[in-house]
């Protein structure tokens, strides 16, 4: 899985960092970015990129296929 | 290249225009816009109120978009953390820097089924909100299911029982898990009430409050058989 967080979408909120603490980690601009993207698994990537108050962070497979958030038809 | 700044990342000031507390712990804060003097948003969005420099923190907004020169925000200042306490030091007439408004925990306009709002403590403020913008402007039916843990802990009790009474498609369900003898109400947790229906399958749910009871409704709504996509949340961290 490929997590890619849109940076004019991040604030800052930090819920993906309460969800996957060893995942992300805020920069000097307040801006979540990878710290590590092994540091969960799927599941819990998952679980940090919907808990994103403003769907910063966007989810990929290994196609390279969107898988979060679902894009509509 | 252009340097314009995002609309909601602007940084803008409201002035307290009253305080209340209404539980022991939840505080409702007034504010009056003041740099711009009008703030636009969406039932459901929240702000970002600048604490201090590096620190910002999540505010739902409470009250109906319509009132766009004053905004309401439900505080729960029972965990002492910077915001409770920078929101609890507010004074009549401090004024308050922020951006946003922010979040897409909204109910899209085109929205035609049933819509299941559940809420526990503050998670009520988007839920308010989302109620006041709907309630007038469609008949699609509303339901609230509200949980608190006594009637000490119950706030807006009210206000959702007279709207009930001025629209026939508002149904409101307060729901406490400790409550006195004399409360006629439900009993138990707000997953207490929803694990035993059958006929809000279909319909699109907007949960909020803390961490727990969303993981523990998302598990209910998801062994109902609720899709995932009709499951919206804002959690509380």
């Amino acid at each position: 899985m490929r997590i890619e967080v849109k940076r004019d979408l991040c604030i800052g909120a930090s819920s993906c960092i309460a969800v996957a603490p060893g995942v992300y980690e805020l920069d000097a601009e307040m801006k979540a970015i990878l710290k590590d993207p092994k540091a969960a698994d799927d599941a819990t990537i998952l679980e940090s990129a919907r808990a994103c108050p403003t769907l910063a962070i966007y989810l990929y497979d290994d196609d390279g296929k969107q898988i979060f958030p679902v894009p509509t038809p | 290249m252009s340097t314009a700044v995002t609309p909601a990342l602007q940084h803008k000031t409201a002035r307290v225009l009253s305080i209340e507390r209404v539980t022991p712990k939840i505080l409702l804060i007034r504010f009056r816009m003041e740099d711009p003097t009008e703030l636009p948003f969406r039932a459901g969005q929240f702000i970002q109120v600048l604490i201090a420099p590096r620190i910002m923190r999540q505010y739902s907004l409470t009250s109906a978009p319509s009132e766009k020169q004053d905004f309401l925000l439900c505080v729960d200042d029972s965990p002492v953390g910077e915001g409770s306490r920078y929101m609890d030091a507010l004074k009549l007439g401090d004024v308050m820097p922020f951006r946003g408004p922010f979040g897409v925990f909204t109910v899209p306009e085109t929205e035609t089924r049933p819509v299941e709002l559940v809420a526990t403590g503050a998670g009520i403020a988007p839920i308010r909100s989302i109620i006041l913008d709907r309630l007038p402007r469609t008949i699609v039916p509303l339901r609230l299911v509200f949980g608190n843990r006594s009637e000490e802990f119950l706030f807006f009790h009210e206000e959702f029982l007279e709207l009930t009474q001025k629209f026939a498609h508002f149904t409101y369900v307060p729901t406490l898990s400790q409550p006195s003898d004399v409360w006629e109400g439900f009993r138990g947790r707000v997953t207490d009430i929803l694990a035993h229906e059958t006929n809000s399958i279909g319909h699109p749910f907007y949960l909020c409050g803390n961490a727990g009871m969303i993981d523990d409704m998302r598990k209910v709504l998801a062994t109902k058989g609720v899709p995932e996509g009709d499951v919206h949340f804002e959690k509380f961290f």
